[in-house]
Formats: C-alpha cells, sequence, structure tokens
C-alpha cells in the first residue's frame, strides 16, 4: 500500500467520523478509488495518477460539504504528507 | 412551501456537516478526556496500593508488638491494669490488618493478579463456620437470626479462604445495612449449583445504586450515614470470588426500605 493509497484511507475514514457511512458511499464513486477493507480503512488508487485521484475524493466532499470538509481532508491527511516528494502531494492538501 | 432549490440545500448540507463536525470534535476530545481519566484513575488505584502495603507492614508490626507484650514471658509480666488496654490495642490492630488485607485481596482480584488456591471445600462447613461468628454480630444489634441448610451434597472445589471471606461479607453486609429486623440466610444445593442466600429486613437498595452494586466503590450516598466503616469493596470482592469459580452474585430489592436478597450462586463442577 503507498502513502497515496493510506491518505485516501484516512480521509475516507476521518469523513465517516463526521458523516457516517455516506463517507464511503461518495468515495466508491470517485473514479480511480478501489475498497478493498472498508472496516479497516484500506484503499488502493487504480486507474489514473495517484494525486489527482485523491484531489478528486477532495472535490467531492468539498461539493457536497462545504470548505470545512477540505479542512478536515487536510487534517486527516497531514502526518502523512511527510512521506512524500513535493511534487507526489496533490494539490487539493496543499 | 416551494420545493427547495440546489443552493439551499448545499446550504443546509454544509450547515450540517458543521454541526457534526463540531460534535466529532467534541466526542474526540470527551474520548481523550476519557483516556486521560482511566491513566489517572489507574496511577491512583496504584497509589492506593502501595501505600495499603506499608500500612499493612507497620499495622503487623503493631500486633506483633501487642501480641509479645501480652503473651512472651521476656518482656515480664504485664500490669493488670495495662492488661485491658493492650488487648483493646491487640484487637483493634488485628482489626485493621484484616481490613487492609481485605482491600487488597479485592484490588488484586480486580486486577487479575490473585492467585485462588483451588482444593475440595464443603460449602455446608464455609457457611456455618462464616455464620457462628456473624451470627453474634446479628445478635449484638438486636436483629433476628436464622441459618438453613437445604438437604444435599455442597461439595466443591474452590479457595476456601476466599469462599469464606465472600460468605461473610455477604452476612456482614445485611447486618450492617439492616437497623432493625432479622437476616434469613440459606444454602441449597439445586441440580448442579450452590446457591447462598442471605435476606434480610433492611435499608433495600435504590434504582440508582442497582447497577453499581457490585462494582469496586460501588456504594449508595448514603451508605456512611449507615454503615461508618463503608468501602465499597466488599460486594466488588464476592463478585470477584463468584466469577473466578464460574458463578455469579446478584440482588434484590423492591427499593428503599424494602429489604434486600442477596445471591452467590456457585457450580458444582
Amino acid at each position: 500500500m503507498t502513502t497515496l493509497d493510506q491518505i485516501a484511507g484516512k480521509i475516507i475514514k476521518e469523513q465517516e467520523l463526521i458523516i457516517g457511512p455516506v463517507a464511503w458511499y461518495e468515495a466508491k464513486k470517485v473514479r480511480g478509488i478501489h475498497v478493498i477493507d472498508q472496516g479497516s480503512g484500506t484503499i488502493s488508487i487504480e486507474n489514473g495518477n495517484a494525486p489527482d485521484v485523491i484531489n478528486g475524493l477532495v472535490m467531492k466532499y468539498e461539493d457536497l460539504f462545504g470548505r470545512a470538509s477540505r479542512e478536515v481532508c487536510r487534517d486527516a491527511a497531514a502526518k502523512l504528507l511527510g512521506g512524500l516528494t513535493p511534487s507526489e502531494v496533490p494539490s487539493s492538501l496543499r | 412551501m416551494p420545493p427547495m432549490n440546489e443552493d439551499e440545500t448545499k446550504l443546509i448540507r454544509e450547515s450540517l456537516y458543521k454541526q457534526n463536525l463540531e460534535l466529532a470534535r467534541l466526542y474526540k476530545k470527551v474520548d481523550e478526556l476519557n483516556h486521560e481519566l482511566e491513566t489517572a484513575n489507574e496511577g491512583q488505584a496504584d497509589l492506593l496500593h502501595i501505600i495499603n502495603h506499608q500500612i499493612k507492614g507497620y499495622m503487623t508490626k503493631a500486633r506483633y508488638v501487642f501480641d509479645a507484650l501480652l503473651n512472651e514471658p521476656e518482656y515480664g509480666p504485664v500490669p493488670e491494669a495495662a492488661k485491658d488496654i493492650i488487648g483493646q490495642g491487640y484487637n483493634s490492630v488485628t482489626e485493621g490488618v484484616n481490613f487492609v488485607q481485605d482491600f487488597l485481596t479485592s484490588s488484586n482480584i480486580e486486577r487479575g493478579t490473585y492467585t485462588y488456591q483451588m482444593e475440595p471445600v464443603d460449602m455446608k462447613a464455609v457457611a456455618e463456620q462464616a455464620s457462628l461468628a456473624q451470627e453474634q454480630s446479628a445478635k449484638d444489634k438486636g436483629l433476628g437470626y436464622e441459618l438453613r441448610i437445604g438437604e444435599g451434597d455442597y461439595n466443591m472445589n474452590g479457595d476456601k479462604q476466599q469462599l469464606s471471606q465472600a460468605v461473610r461479607n455477604l452476612i456482614d453486609n445485611s447486618i450492617k445495612y439492616t437497623p432493625t429486623g432479622s437476616l434469613q440466610v440459606s444454602l441449597e444445593h439445586n441440580g448442579n449449583k450452590i446457591l447462598f442466600k442471605v435476606k434480610d429486613t433492611g435499608v433495600g437498595i435504590s434504582d440508582e445504586l442497582k447497577p453499581k452494586l457490585f462494582t469496586k466503590g460501588g456504594r449508595d450516598k448514603d451508605s456512611q450515614k449507615i454503615n461508618i466503616n463503608s468501602t465499597g469493596f466488599g460486594l466488588a470482592f464476592v463478585k470477584g470470588v463468584a466469577e473466578a469459580h464460574k458463578g455469579r452474585v446478584w440482588a434484590e430489592s423492591a427499593g428503599v426500605n424494602q429489604g434486600s436478597t442477596f445471591y452467590m450462586e456457585l457450580p458444582v463442577k
């Protein structure tokens, strides 16, 4: 599992704490997100550029729930961003 | 009411999200505080345990001194006038040692660090012996006391010392919380279970107390008005002992001032 896979899983789990199962329902609609295990929050990013897929996930939540949801995504990912080079960090999380 | 447009529903969605976010943050904070509290409680329990060990050491030594003064010839004869006060000192310190020992045993049982000495035990003999001492306490208080033991085999495998203490605690608890009236203590053998029961005409159990009755420190807000030595450990100890023998404890009461019945059920095999 890559760092970006872990970031996607962390974001969805954090959103789940706030909006419940809707977080997973909406995440599954994002192109490139493949849920391996919902319980543990294990995600695999497939078919596409991983940072773009994360941007798509963040935008999905922001479209639905506004600016506050983007901050939640950033907070959720913050600790894992250190494992990425600056160019790998998705623009939505900068 | 006209249907809401997309902007209005988005506004409501965002507003609900913010509220949920606030709740989630509060929940997280409460969870963290709970964790801190648990850690602090554990630390306090450890400290209490160490202090009680120390106190037990000092008291045991004091008991030895009183005992030596009374019984060891090398210290010379005790003046007649001092015998009573030294005897009172010895008894008081002995009570203190037993009290601290109960606390430590109860605490060890709760921590899972107590090692039970399992051996064949005759629960009938245990109940009779415990009853003998407690009956006097009940009578000294002016309470009626009756022990009934049904027909049957009361042999089981268990820790005799701790089972005896559990039986004593149950009777003692009823004596302390029964200002007037009587106690009926009974032992029955039903199928493959032994049921020890204490029925009293005492202060009863409030609905508030029922869920915490057998927990450590689980006593009523008025408990110490009735029993000044109430520690809230006696019944928690009984529960720990019963469960270590794969048994269970419970209590029934119609409410405050309606009397109570305490049960300890133990499997024979």
